[in-house]
């Protein structure tokens, strides 16, 4: 593997857990009774950077390495359903995070007001969140599960 | 604010779009070869041609919905928020029941 995959494999996990912690971190900020604004809005423009930079980096790591090098060895192994069930969900389920980041990015920088207003619209938001960063969650528990399976 | 909540019930409404195009696509390519082959030819890898084309779909359905001249309410951004989580829920279920169901059954 080349230095430039290695860091894209290591930094596809970085950027993604920045992402799940910063969402995170706006779930609970909403929670709060007086919101502050621009600590949510910093928050949910790391979360949604982070799942774009993990989107970049997993997807060149995923579209260049995985398939030829590192699918052949789960596939062949004891545990091949970490691919066909593990790897092929988590790939297209990582699809809908940029999107839903970006929903709620777009909610506070461009609906606050609406935000601090409305508990009902609040409440959902925090919702959302809460949703996104389950998906992230179950993305990043599926990569150690895939990791684990790989058996050289 | 009028136009902001409009921008956001816009995006709302694709990534709802979105929601369900992923699954389907996904679930499309794997029962059609021809539809995987079509997006690695076109797209160097089936699953980038899968979030390029999710792209193209959102930016498409936001801008389209944009500039459409309606009113738009603070209790249906609300409940459009409801109905995306439920869709991504919706969708996470979908991908990940059909790949077992491929696995262990099919």
């Amino acid at each position: 593997m080349s230095t430039l995959l290695l860091n894209a494999l290591i930094w596809h996990i970085v950027f993604g857990l920045v992402a799940i912690i910063s969402l995170a971190g706006v779930m609970l900020l909403l929670r709060s009774e007086s919101l502050s604004m621009k600590w949510i809005k910093i928050f949910s423009t790391l979360g949604l950077l982070g799942f774009l930079a993990s989107w970049v980096s997993g997807g060149y790591y995923y579209s260049t390495y995985y398939g030829t090098a590192v699918k052949p060895l789960i596939v062949g192994g004891a545990y091949s359903w970490a691919h066909a069930v593990v790897m092929e969900s988590k790939e297209h389920i990582f699809l809908l995070l940029p999107f839903l980041a970006f929903v709620i990015f777009a909610i506070l920088n461009f609906a606050g007001e609406a935000v601090i207003s409305d508990k009902k619209l609040k409440a959902r938001l925090t919702i959302l969140c809460f949703v996104t960063v389950g998906i992230g969650i179950l993305i990043a528990l599926s990569g150690i599960a895939i990791s684990g399976s790989v058996v050289k | 604010m009028k136009n902001s909540l409009k921008f956001v019930q816009s995006v709302l409404l694709s990534a709802i779009v979105v929601c369900v195009f992923v699954p389907a696509i996904t679930i499309a390519a794997e029962l059609e070869p021809a539809l995987k082959a079509w997006l690695k030819d076109t797209f160097f890898h089936h699953w980038v041609g899968k979030g390029i084309l999710s792209i193209i779909i959102f930016a498409c359905v936001s801008a389209l919905l944009s500039f459409l001249p309606r009113k738009v309410e603070a209790e249906n951004v609300s409940r459009l928020l409801l109905i995306l989580s439920l869709s991504a829920l919706a969708s996470v279920t979908a991908i990940c029941g059909f790949f077992v169901w491929e696995f262990f059954l099919a």
